[in-house]
């Protein structure tokens, strides 16, 4: 993942990045100092080729998509988030886990493993947000968990053998 | 004093309506500025005398918009930006000035102009307009082109050496071909006034930063407002020129850690009161002064012209670029503005020679439009020089595009890792 981004300034205008991934092809992006983006890409005769002017607003929501905030791609289902010491992970436990049937509080998730599920996304696309203790789990179903690093570790753990309470 | 709000407002419109057709046509405002203002009274085709007052109101509001343009430009600098493209920027600018500093002072010298004429001379015709340059490289879309960072690398060069260049003529002109002792002496003053207020802002800087620290954006405008007129002021006093007040406080506030902010607060002002500065340029030419200058006027446009286009097919060859780049380099760059009409105005109010004055302003009134256009079509103009030469463009890098590397793509799998 070397230079992958190229930054330039351009004085007076902002700044250009020149992303170069490793499928060919390269793609610039201007950000403005007026708060615009451009996306440009290069045609075969080498020449800057416009593809879209993006307002700031507009440019955060695009960001937000390609990070994956808005809609995880099914290829990454463990994805993960780390905000210093919190991580938020997107898990899919196996469809055999010994998890199912039982609610949350009856597995004791908390109490065993430190995490705090925040949603469970069905495998409909439907999530329950905040779930309570006598929410439960189906197979196929994304939690999503926030906790730290270790704790979520032991979460996973945890689904693959839960101790008999 | 009465103002006549009707007859201001009625020049704003125009201003406005410049605008409006230059966002439709996708072109610069700036040469719609000074067309529509030299097509409008006092001296233009229609006949109607707005009161003395409107006028100075104009006037006024453009002698605050070049403040604002310069501030805004010394404000974009940045020591460490400035350090990290020295080399290849100080190559690419001294390239630009041999080759047109040596043809425009070759003009000047057959003109048969004294030594202020002859340095002013040099001036309009060797400094393009960043701020037309920088507007029409967005407007039409280069902004991503190699040959883009060339451009605006020679722009920031092109603003050092104005910061340096303007003293220098200012002193000259206003020494009304004194002794060479004199001259030394209002050259030395105003590099003196330069060293001294840099010196002390680099000093202060942490100070300035603390004194700047407001948290109400009116107070902390008011301040910056009233810091740059007086600088300005100041420098006037002291024969330096206001515009190089202007750009020298420009470039000690863009050290502090406030040049953001005040960048954005600025922005809007620069964009208004810069306008009138380009609208009151167009004002104040009286057209039928002007016969007298066309032959002179027409002959340093081409030779800007052509200037611009060694210096582009020069960096074409030094910096890898693609013909079609070094003809976009050549073509953008001739765009003539802010500084040529600063240098324009300094030339007048020294009292130099009625010709030059004409010659100046019909150069930038030619080339403040030309340029714009002559980038608009710079990709036609190579078109037809590709044709015409017979150029065949060698495509070295687009063959290999979007072929994927099997191996590469096995190299990345998985993110984590």
């Amino acid at each position: 993942m070397k230079n992958l981004v190229k930054e330039t300034d351009l004085p007076g205008i902002g700044k250009k990045f020149a992303v170069t991934p490793i499928t060919g092809g390269e793609i610039i992006l201007i950000v403005h100092d007026n708060g615009l983006r451009e996306i440009y890409r290069y045609d075969a005769d080498d020449n800057a080729k416009h593809i879209i002017t993006l307002n700031d607003s507009e440019a955060r929501k695009i960001a937000g998509i390609l990070g994956g905030m808005a809609y995880t791609p099914k290829a990454l289902e463990n994805m993960e988030l780390s905000l210093s010491d919190l991580t938020i992970e997107w898990h899919k436990p196996e469809p055999n886990a010994p998890i199912y049937g039982k609610t949350i509080g009856d597995l004791g998730v908390r109490k065993n493993t430190g995490v705090n599920i925040i949603a469970i996304i069905g495998q409909d696309g439907r999530s329950t947000v905040n779930p309570g203790p006598d929410s439960s789990m189906n197979p196929g179903d994304t939690i999503v968990l926030a906790g730290t690093r270790e704790q979520i570790k032991a979460f996973k753990t945890f689904v693959s053998a839960p101790p008999t309470p | 004093m009465e103002y006549n709000f009707l007859e201001i407002g009625a020049f704003l419109i125009f201003m406005a309506l410049c605008g409006f057709i230059a966002s439709r046509l996708n072109f610069s405002i700036v040469p719609l500025l000074i067309a529509v203002g030299l097509l409008l009274p006092p001296n233009g085709l229609i006949a109607y005398t707005p009161s003395e007052s409107a006028l100075e109101v104009i006037h006024l509001f453009g002698n605050i918009g070049v403040l604002f343009l310069l501030f805004s430009m010394g404000l974009e600098f940045s020591i460490k930006k400035l350090i990290e493209s020295a080399r290849t920027m100080i190559k690419s600018g001294v390239i630009y000035m041999i080759i047109n500093v040596a043809l425009s002072l070759i003009f000047a010298l057959f003109l048969g102009w004294n030594t202020a004429e002859i340095l002013i001379a040099i001036g309009i015709m060797v400094i393009s307009s960043s701020a037309i340059v920088a507007k029409t490289l967005v407007d039409l879309k280069r902004t991503a082109n190699k040959e883009t960072e060339v451009i605006l690398g020679l722009m920031l060069f092109q603003d050092i050496f104005v910061a340096m260049y303007l003293p220098i003529v200012s002193a000259v002109a206003f020494s009304h071909g004194g002794h060479i002792s004199e001259l030394a002496v209002s050259v030395g003053a105003a590099f003196l006034f330069i060293a001294a207020f840099i010196w002390i802002s680099l000093k202060t800087n942490k100070w300035l930063d603390k004194v700047f620290n407001i948290a109400s954006d009116e107070t902390f405008f008011l301040a910056i407002v009233a810091i740059l007129i007086t600088i300005a002021g100041v420098a006037d006093h002291l024969q330096v020129e206001e515009a190089t007040g202007a750009l020298i406080l420009g470039l000690v506030l863009a050290e502090t850690s406030h040049h953001e902010r005040i960048l954005r607060l600025i922005v809007p002002f620069r964009d208004f009161f810069g306008a009138a500065f380009f609208f009151s340029f167009g004002l104040s030419i009286i057209p039928t002064d002007l016969s007298g200058a066309v032959g002179a006027a027409l002959t340093a446009t081409a030779i800007t012209i052509a200037g611009s286009l060694i210096y582009g097919a020069v960096m074409g060859r030094t910096a890898q670029i693609s013909r079609r780049g070094a003809v976009n380099i050549g073509l953008t760059i001739t765009s003539r503005g802010e500084f040529s009409i600063i240098l324009a105005n300094l030339g007048a109010t020294a009292g130099l020679s009625p010709t030059l004055k004409s010659f100046s302003i019909l150069y930038v009134f030619l080339l403040a439009v030309l340029g714009p256009l002559l980038s608009k079509e710079s990709e036609n103009i190579y078109n037809r020089l590709a044709g015409a030469l017979n150029w065949k463009e060698p495509s070295g890098r687009g063959k290999s595009r979007g072929i994927i590397d099997p191996a590469l793509l096995k190299r990345d799998k998985g993110p984590e890792s």
